[in-house]
């Protein structure tokens, strides 16, 4: 009779594809286990009884801290050094798969 | 010169053997030295960090050169432009002798997780130099640099600085720049320095630290020079210790030469104050379930269409899905599995939401704490440094190593780690590493509390 575990494998599968990653069987049952494991040792967390509790700030800020929305121009040669390890390029665009 | 030639000559003969630079600048590092030599012999004064060598975790950006974050994903990839605290090391005349190994992404605690093997513990080279930045440790401790940079989010400079038995220093969250650090999770990261002593920590500190207007974080502070501020007296001063942090799990050998220090401060005139924080025992718990949250938003942009490891087979999901699959790590893939389950419709409210409302909670029993008491004194780490794979089968087990650093980062305190003496294991002297931490914005407390120390 198996354990029940914390998150199956069906919902580390739902959950690998939501992150686009690929996983192999062995690594689905794996994480399922170690996972599992890394939640039950945490449950007393989620059960704790919290409901209201305020804010700390530690930030000392009352206010967003905000700038002013112009345009400044960067002739450092860093947009080329960017599109320079584009995978796939064409002349200054960036070349992607087709999206439908 | 000779400085930084030493460096190299620690490096040429120790490096391929420790593992410690994935990227190593002998050229630009001897022309740098160069040009600082001209200065001195010219009689212009010089800044106190100009011509040192140091070293720089491969997670933060340095302009041209690779920056891997020890991962096959970002392998050939080259940072366009200067992390903010590159440039203001640029501007004292630092001297980058190169980039260091790390944990991949900074997730790890043992610098086992990186794509391009461990690194080995100089100290005994058996045993890991701890993690995620074992590299820059390891570099401090095998004189390859007189100090290095590292990151830490959840333990990650104060747990390899404690294992490599030199110091490391976490700031308050929002005193250095975290523009052009590989964000692992956005509300912990903070860069910091790894030195041999207190003073050079406080000197990198006041080099690094300020408001940028690139980091929304960062805050306008008057604080001074926490160098020239420093003072090692205790006299008076009221020094936190929290049973829980005392007990289980504690290896025996690590609470002695703790306790050690505790007598020794006291002999100062410190006085010892019993603090309770009845939350803090939530603290890995809020950490595993925010930060893995936190880094499946900050991996996601990993996906082979901008730059980085790309294979161009199939369709758009499937460079999307390759990309992730063949580049990323074991322990990464696990955490964003974690972190996207957590957030994921229907276990949000259960775990992210409740994880959040701990951390205030958490903060809370710091803040009241140091009503009380000016720092808080805990080991660093349960244990002296583990063998190198004696974790890596069981993720649980490594996790707990994080247990005294982990609430640090939880409350966006200051806290610092500092060699406190040695147990002997199989006829090596292993470095035992003492936890001091402040109140928010207090790091000058903490460096003096930690200066003090270091008289014993």
């Amino acid at each position: 009779m198996s354990e029940q575990k914390i998150i199956s494998i069906k919902e580390i599968e739902k959950v690998a594809s939501l992150a686009r990653i690929n996983l192999t069987e062995q690594e689905k049952e794996k994480f399922s286990r170690e996972l599992s494991d890394v939640l039950d040792n945490f449950k007393q967390l989620s059960q704790l009884d919290i409901e209201n509790v305020e804010t700390v700030n530690f930030l000392d800020t009352e206010k967003n801290q905000t700038r002013e929305d112009v345009v400044v121009k960067n002739n450092t040669g860093q947009k080329e050094a960017i599109r320079k390890q584009f995978p796939r390029r064409k002349d200054d665009y960036l070349q992607v798969k087709a999206v439908l | 010169m000779q400085l930084v030639k030493d460096c190299f000559v620690k490096i040429k003969k120790d490096n391929k053997r420790l593992n410690v630079f994935l990227d190593i600048f002998e050229d630009e590092a001897l022309k740098k030295a160069a040009e600082v030599d001209e200065k001195i012999s010219k009689g212009t004064e010089i800044g106190l960090l100009e011509g040192i060598p140091c070293a720089i975790k491969d997670n933060i950006c340095i302009a041209g050169k690779r920056t891997s974050a020890a991962s096959k994903i970002l392998e050939n990839y080259v940072a366009p432009y200067d992390a903010t605290v590159i440039k203001k090391l640029a501007d004292q005349g630092a001297v980058v002798v190169g980039k260091t190994n790390m944990d991949e992404f900074a997730m790890g605690s043992s610098t086992e997780n990186s794509a391009f093997g461990p690194t080995r513990n100089p100290l005994d080279e058996n045993r890991v130099p701890g993690g995620s930045s074992g590299g820059s440790a390891a570099a401090v401790a095998a004189d390859m640099s007189v100090w290095s940079l590292g990151s830490d989010t959840g333990g990650s400079i104060r747990l390899p600085a404690s294992f490599c038995g030199i110091v490391g220093l976490k700031t308050t969250y929002g005193r250095v720049s975290r523009s052009g650090l590989i964000a692992m999770g956005s509300s912990y990261d903070q860069i910091g320095p790894l030195a041999k002593s207190v003073e050079d920590a406080a000197i990198i500190l006041d080099a690094i630290g300020g408001k940028d207007d690139l980091d929304n974080t960062t805050i306008e502070r008057e604080d001074g020079s926490f160098q020239e501020n420093l003072s090692g007296d205790v006299k008076g001063k009221k020094i936190g210790f929290f049973k829980e942090f005392f007990s289980d799990g504690l290896s025996a050998e690590v609470k002695t030469v703790i306790e050690q220090k505790i007598e020794f401060l006291k002999s100062r005139g410190a006085e010892i104050v019993e603090i309770d924080l009845p939350y803090v025992k939530y603290s890995l718990g809020v950490y595993y379930l925010m930060v893995t949250s936190e880094i499946s938003s900050n991996m996601a942009r990993y996906d082979g269409i901008k730059y980085g490891y790309s294979k161009q087979d199939g369709n758009l999901l499937d460079v999307y899905f390759n990309c992730r699959k063949d580049a990323l790590g074991a322990e990464v893939k696990r955490r964003i599995i974690l972190g996207t389950y957590c957030l994921s419709a229907g276990y949000y409210d259960a775990y992210y939401k409740k994880a959040q409302k701990a951390r205030e909670l958490i903060k809370k029993d710091f803040q009241n704490a140091f009503e009380k008491v000016d720092v808080i004194l805990n080991p660093t780490s349960p244990t002296v440094a583990f063998k190198i794979g004696e974790k890596t089968d069981n993720p649980l087990e490594m996790y707990l190593a994080d247990v005294y650093t982990v609430p640090v980062n939880v409350a966006g305190i200051p806290a610092i780690s500092i060699p406190a003496g040695f147990v002997k294991k199989n006829g090596k002297n292993l470095p035992v590493g003492l936890q001091i931490m402040g109140k928010w914005w207090d790091e000058q407390e903490v460096l003096d509390v930690a200066k003090s120390l270091e008289a014993h």
